[in-house]
């Protein structure tokens, strides 16, 4: 036994180019930003197919009741990651194991019992609610998809839910247009939460929300995590929601771990020039604030295929010559934190 | 304040939305200065009014709404009074807006290079290939690498934050005197908005323009503004430089809402967050303050008429709990 929920290794998702598949490689030379070396930009072009790596060798491993984030910019993977644990798509290679099972070979009726005890809430509570659906019949769903209860207790059920992400029983006949941001992220948690999940992944939960509603989602996902004894995942860009919600958190770009390590930690002290320059670049609400300004050039397609040497070349401040040929891989610092930088490693910058 | 150099003065602006036959007033008597060469944010949650302003100020409102009051002074001007053919002249070259979403915003069927040339033609009465170079230039100030061939390419094949950069060198080519900002980086990745505020602010300091920043982040108002308004359910509670307000926030609302904001760099501060939501636009009440049901100062004179306060230089706060600084 590995004590672990979840354990995912060398996880690979690969989207084959094909009709309709964005082409990276086509303009990438004119999308380069400014200072960026344009004569060496051909060189970086992705393959012209169109294949993309959306996740490479992708190690995760979860304990009960822990709450990692997973954090990165668009284009990261971060969701193509969520979408293969759900079983929504099929990772091209590596394996995914919930309570030391490999899910990749379910099917069917087992399938649906796995589903049942790990749930998603899905970016953007306005677009994944049914907007001809009730409350009440948006939360029925899942109770008579998954036979959690009877018709007769449904009702019940229903009210312990709408109970648990604070909600009042005339939320019930409620249509989405109806409620506001923050009521719509209960909702679409309650109905998460209504198969009675142990683990939840939690897309990007407080993207849609205003500052203070954020806040109070925030506490409400910490509560339930106690009352129920959760395991999340949680999935964002905003490293302030990360702050809150995580113990432990993996820093994504073009797919890859860069870094990883505790939480408070790891944003206190980012060593990674990638994870600097995110930190930098968030707006800390006070006048006064001084920030180190570590700026990136360009945007994730100046990146270099990680095959070949570092992604972040082409972007990073402190990059030299053998970063653009020299394939970085996570490696740890202590017996907690991890960096895929070499110059870190080496002890450099 | 000195009113002088004010490139905008807004005073008693209120909004009227029709509604369901009713007309609520969802812009409600404010008032506020964007001082030449200056940065104001105007910041509040969504639905507080922010947006409507701007269009207000622009002239651009919905057909639903319609202004009920107030001026707009822009360089001592009143923009109330201008009809739709002065206002079109007014739009672009003394006011520049820089919308929400630069791909709903530029035209899909233009290569940006036109969007851009047209503004110098019409601006400046450049000639066709004059305005085609300006463009060029243009873009290349905004960071766009290989201009020559950007300039062709339509919006479609821009990312949002190159698409971004376009909007802002569609805004600033006009040379206006003032910018409005409308979430200009909403939907962007946190390392793209901090490219694209640069950049808008090392244009605006280049024309010597002001700005008025609308955004819910207030992060990014502490970051790049030298005065913040904050609205309310159609009320600005609170108005001063930026120091004043974030380090001396007078207003129950203020309060509430710098200490509910999520930091990377330090823990929540539990106990004064804000509870319950905006009101309801249908339900305001038609005099007293707004906030009076999310307030943890209520007092009973909350429900009369409420007196704007000078609670600092500069600084204005409209709360009864000042009274005596009226």
């Amino acid at each position: 036994m590995s004590g672990y929920l979840l354990e995912v290794r060398n996880l690979t998702k690969v989207f084959q180019g094909g009709h309709g598949a964005p082409r990276f490689g086509v303009n990438l030379a004119q999308l380069f930003g400014t200072g960026i070396r344009d004569d060496t930009a051909a060189d970086v072009i992705a393959p012209q197919d169109g294949t993309i790596v959306a996740v490479r060798d992708l190690d995760l491993a979860i304990r009960p009741g822990e709450i990692v984030g997973l954090v990165g910019e668009s284009g990261s993977g971060k969701s193509t990651v969520a979408r293969c644990l759900m079983h929504l798509i099929e990772p091209t290679d590596g394996d995914i194991l919930y309570e030391n099972q490999s899910i990749l070979n379910l099917r069917g009726s087992q399938l649906k019992a796995f589903r049942q005890k790990m749930q998603m809430v899905f970016q953007d509570p306005t677009a994944s609610l049914d907007p001809r659906f009730t409350v009440e019949r948006t939360l029925a769903e899942p109770l008579r998809v998954h036979h959690v209860t009877g018709r007769r207790d449904r009702r019940a059920r229903m009210r312990e839910l709408l109970d648990a992400v604070h909600l009042r029983q005339d939320h019930l006949d409620r249509y989405p247009h109806q409620l506001s941001g923050g009521e719509k992220q209960r909702v679409v948690i309650a109905r998460a939460l209504a198969t009675n999940p142990r683990f939840l992944i939690l897309d990007e939960p407080t993207s849609a929300l205003d500052a203070s509603v954020q806040v109070r989602i925030i506490s409400l996902l910490q509560e339930l995590k106690e009352r129920f004894q959760m395991t999340y995942l949680v999935i964002s860009h905003d490293l302030s929601v990360i702050r809150h919600l995580c113990e432990h958190v993996i820093v994504m770009y073009l797919g890859e771990a860069i870094e990883t390590g505790p939480t408070t930690e790891l944003i206190d002290n980012p060593r990674h020039p990638y994870t600097q320059a995110l930190m930098s670049a968030i707006p800390i609400p006070d006048p006064d604030y001084v920030r180190a300004r570590i700026r990136l050039k360009g945007d994730i397609r100046n990146s270099l295929p990680p095959e070949i040497g570092c992604p972040l070349a082409y972007r990073c401040p402190h990059a030299v010559e053998a970063c653009f040929h020299t394939p970085q891989r996570l490696v740890p610092l202590d017996d907690q934190r991890a960096v895929a930088c070499h110059r870190v490693i080496n002890g450099e910058i | 304040m000195n009113d002088h150099n004010a490139t905008l003065r807004v005073e008693d602006l209120s909004i009227s939305l029709h509604t369901r036959g009713q007309n609520v007033n969802i812009v409600d008597r404010i008032s506020f200065i964007v001082p030449e060469g200056k940065v104001v944010g105007l910041v509040g949650e969504s639905g507080s009014g922010k947006s409507m302003t701007a269009l207000a100020i622009m002239q651009l409102l919905p057909k639903s709404a319609s202004l009920a009051g107030g001026c707009i002074a822009l360089n001592g001007d009143d923009l109330t009074r201008y009809r739709e053919h002065d206002m079109q002249k007014v739009r672009g070259r003394d006011i520049a807006l820089i919308f929400q979403s630069s791909k709903t915003a530029l035209n899909p069927l233009m290569t940006v290079g036109s969007q851009i040339a047209r503004v110098y033609r019409r601006r400046f009465g450049h000639s066709r290939r004059e305005a085609w170079a300006s463009a060029v230039d243009m873009l290349d100030r905004v960071g766009i690498s290989r201009a020559q061939q950007r300039a062709k390419h339509f919006p479609h094949q821009f990312s949002g934050g190159m698409a971004q950069r376009v909007m802002i060198a569609l805004a600033v080519a006009c040379k206006a005197k003032l910018l409005i900002a409308d979430e200009p980086t909403t939907g962007l990745d946190v390392t793209t908005e901090a490219q694209i505020l640069d950049l808008l602010e090392e244009l605006r300091r280049a024309e010597g323009s002001s700005l008025l920043l609308i955004t819910h982040n207030l992060g990014l108002a502490a970051a790049h503004c030298d005065y913040i308004a904050v609205m309310h359910a159609g009320h600005i509670v609170e108005f001063g430089p930026v120091r004043e307000v974030f380090h001396n926030p007078t207003h129950p609302y203020t309060q509430g809402l710098l200490s509910s904001v999520a930091r990377p760099d330090r823990a929540l501060l539990h106990g004064t967050t804000l509870t319950g939501r905006a009101p309801d636009p249908l339900s305001l009440p038609r005099v007293g303050c707004r906030f009076i049901h999310r307030c943890p100062a209520r007092m009973p004179q909350c429900a009369q008429p409420v007196p704007l306060a000078t609670v600092g230089p500069e600084h204005t706060s409209y709360c009864h709990l000042y009274e005596d600084m009226v």
